[in-house]
């Protein structure tokens, strides 16, 4: 026992920097009609798991450490807390009506989230699981996010065309700019200088200088032999070690490559149907989409822009992200 | 201040009172745009069941929904709209309620007579818009700059029907139809796309009975659908409901029937979820307990395209609100996965359709493949050569 104690030690360590080498990553996917979430390995692609959750997953993010997610179950009115040692929910914090979607202020203490059914965007305070406040914005708030020094967070409402400005500190909503039709997912640039926010139904993607709100760059999208009506930006992401952002593009089943330098589009990448949201690996070497309707994956690698795999998942996946073991 | 609402219905009185308290924290000077209303009682036949009947609040309710959801924007931006209901009746004739309103957005949902005198009587001050009757004439022969229609119209709901039943090359059909105006205008609009559509018409049978079929109805629906040569579908022509439903399952060569009843067409229906439609659903279901109808939507459509104009700071004076919803630069995300817009020469609005039976939708036109120049929307309903020559 005296010598194999220590052994069993120095191969546990040893197993321990093998797997952290080799990053095995796994992306949890929601699936909004199977109430599940799906596991992929994103090692060979395989689905290895799904663990049922509450009803009508949607928004899905991972706490700093990743040990722990944050699910919006939009119909059971709760975010859930999901333990990603042991594949339970291991609490509940309260979200008002109807969840959707979910960010995570940069300090790791304070969640937001969008009551879509309620016009309202609910502020939580996670250590005491309680709601800080809530504050009015326009009719089905959706995309949300929080500058990366975690001053200010933007709610887009999709019925009032409408991205609203918060002030972190006073919650006060203190700006606010209209965008084309059905305002959907919004992101700040890694300086924060800029957001990105697409409209699903005016099919535009469109930039903001932030210290200003004024709209500096209006995207919009063409694909050849597609009528323009069915592209429609919906998820976004911009990669941090690259100039480079990708844009759902809903029912058009594409994802284009936007040349952040540029500012032009460089390509547009066939996907499943129904192309919801994204989400980048932690190297940033691939992207992962969910398509609705085709319930499924599609795995692209970043750097060739092609897909590598679609893999079939529950009904209706909504949100993903990527942890890295 | 925690306002964690639970799921209570927010009946239509509550409705109506958060209407005219709302508060505005934006506005610094407010906008306000008044809605004029104009309905006539729904009178329905005492030949149709309790179960088909249209709810008293039909239309009310989606106009009360679009309110209210414009005015919540419209709190951030500094306009709300209101609204004043004219009740159409023996009392109130529309010559009288019209003398009332000098100007602005006036909504019609009245009966085809009643909609005919108010676009007599509308002047430049007025805009216009028929959010109830889908009658061809009122799209056909009257062409102002002032009138728009969110309501489609018979030749839109038989195109949406036509082109579904190519797609399933049902190349056959029995029509079956009532003698009242109604339904002798939907026929018409069907026997013009069967014919552009190539669909062969086996017979052409008028509904005449005035027995009560509900103890018969097993011996006389194959007879009375029986013909020499089979068909691929029967479509009936009964908009108001009074017997179509006779007619599902029994027909005499066992073949599906669409239109009134069966598979029936319109602008909605309560299963739609697609597009942010469970959203909708959901604020109608909670404003009135019950699912969502055609006409609420036709309503819905027609305040949030006027509250848009708001939106884009285009003055409330009628001139400048036609002139935007004509622009180019007008269209209007509604929950139909696609951009709505109104049609140049008779202001209808252009919108997929659905398709649907009694609890789920079965598919939304235009179908694929059937193309248009300018927007495949417009391979549904009247073309330009068909409208006001």
């Amino acid at each position: 026992m005296k010598t194999t104690l220590p052994l069993v030690i120095l191969s546990s360590l040893l197993l321990c920097s093998a797997t952290s080498l080799t990053a095995k990553e796994l992306a949890y996917v929601t699936n909004e009609k199977s109430n599940s979430l799906s596991v992929i390995d994103l090692d060979d692609y395989s689905v290895i798991k799904e663990i049922p959750v509450g009803d009508r997953p949607r928004g899905f993010i991972f706490n700093h450490d990743q040990s722990l997610a944050y699910i919006c179950a939009s119909d059971s009115d709760r975010i859930q807390i999901f333990d990603i040692a042991t594949d339970s929910i291991v609490g509940e914090l309260p979200s008002g009506e109807d969840p959707e979607t979910i960010a995570l202020h940069p300090n790791g203490k304070t969640i937001y989230t969008a009551n879509e059914d309620d016009a309202l965007l609910t502020v939580i305070d996670i250590a005491s699981q309680t709601v800080t406040t809530q504050i009015d914005v326009g009719v089905e708030p959706e995309g949300l996010a929080v500058s990366p020094n975690g001053n200010i967070l933007v709610v887009t409402s999709e019925t009032t065309n409408m991205v609203h400005w918060i002030d972190t500190q006073t919650n006060q909503n203190y700006a606010n700019s209209l965008v084309g039709a059905r305002p959907r997912a919004a992101m700040f640039t890694k300086d924060g200088s800029e957001l990105w926010v697409t409209s699903e139904i005016g099919g535009e993607l469109t930039v903001f200088d932030v210290a200003t709100q004024n709209v500096k760059h209006t995207f919009t999208f063409a694909i050849r032999g597609m009528h323009k009506d069915r592209i429609q930006p919906v998820g976004i992401i911009l990669m941090q070690t690259e100039n480079k952002a990708f844009v759902a593009l809903g029912p058009s089943n594409h994802v284009a490559m936007i040349n952040t330098d540029t500012m032009t589009i460089e390509k547009y990448i066939l996907v499943g149907r129904r192309v919801w949201q994204l989400a980048l690996n932690a190297d940033e070497s691939l992207l992962l989409t969910t398509n609705g309707v085709s319930s499924d994956v599609s795995i692209i690698n970043t750097q060739s822009a092609k897909v590598e795999k679609s893999v079939k998942v529950g009904r209706y996946p909504w949100g993903v992200a990527v942890k890295q073991l | 201040m925690t306002r964690i609402s639970n799921k209570s219905f927010i009946y239509i009185p509550v409705l109506i009172v958060l209407l005219f308290f709302s508060t505005s924290i934006w506005a610094q000077s407010k906008t306000t745009l008044t809605i004029h209303y104009l309905f006539s009682p729904n009178k329905q036949k005492t030949s149709v069941p309790k179960i088909n009947q249209l709810p008293h609040d039909n239309g009310l309710v989606g106009l009360l929904v679009g309110i209210n959801d414009s005015n919540t924007t419209g709190k951030f931006l500094g306009y709300e709209i209101a609204l004043e209901e004219h009740l159409i009746s023996d009392e109130n004739s529309v010559t009288n309620a019209l003398s009332k309103i000098t100007s602005g957005p006036i909504l019609l949902h009245l009966n085809t007579q009643q909609t005919k005198q108010v676009f007599a009587l509308a002047t430049a001050k007025h805009l216009i818009i028929n959010v109830g009757n889908p009658a061809t004439e009122l799209r056909k022969n009257i062409c102002s700059d002032n009138i728009f229609h969110t309501s489609p119209s018979y030749p839109m709901l038989a195109d949406a029907l036509g082109q579904w039943l190519v797609k399933k090359q049902l190349d056959s059909v029995l029509l079956v139809s009532s003698e009242d105006e109604q339904a002798q205008d939907y026929l018409t609009a069907l026997k013009r796309t069967l014919k552009r559509y190539r669909v062969d018409i086996i017979d052409d049978k008028k509904w005449t009975f005035t027995t009560d079929l509900r103890r018969t109805l097993e011996q006389d629906i194959p007879l009375f659908t029986q013909t020499s040569k089979d068909y691929d579908a029967t479509i009936v022509a009964d908009p108001e409901g009074t017997f179509g439903y006779y007619l599902p399952y029994n027909t005499y060569y066992p073949r599906p029937v669409v239109g009134s009843a069966g598979l029936r067409v319109d602008s909605w229906h309560g299963s739609i979820e697609q597009w942010g439609a469970r959203q909708l659903q959901k604020r109608v279901f909670d404003a009135s307990g019950r699912f969502m109808t055609s006409a609420d939507y036709t309503h819905y459509v027609a305040v949030v395209a006027l509250a848009q104009a708001l939106q884009k700071n285009i003055p409330t004076t009628a001139n400048d609100l036609v002139k935007y919803l004509r622009s180019p630069d007008f269209s209007l995300a509604a929950y139909k996965g696609r951009k709505l817009s109104f049609r140049a020469k008779n202001g209808q609005l252009r919108m997929p359709l659905a398709l649907f039976h009694s609890r789920s939708i079965v598919s939304q036109s235009p179908q694929a493949g059937f193309m248009h120049p300018i927007t495949e929307l417009d391979t549904l309903g009247l073309t330009p050569n068909e409208i006001c020559q």
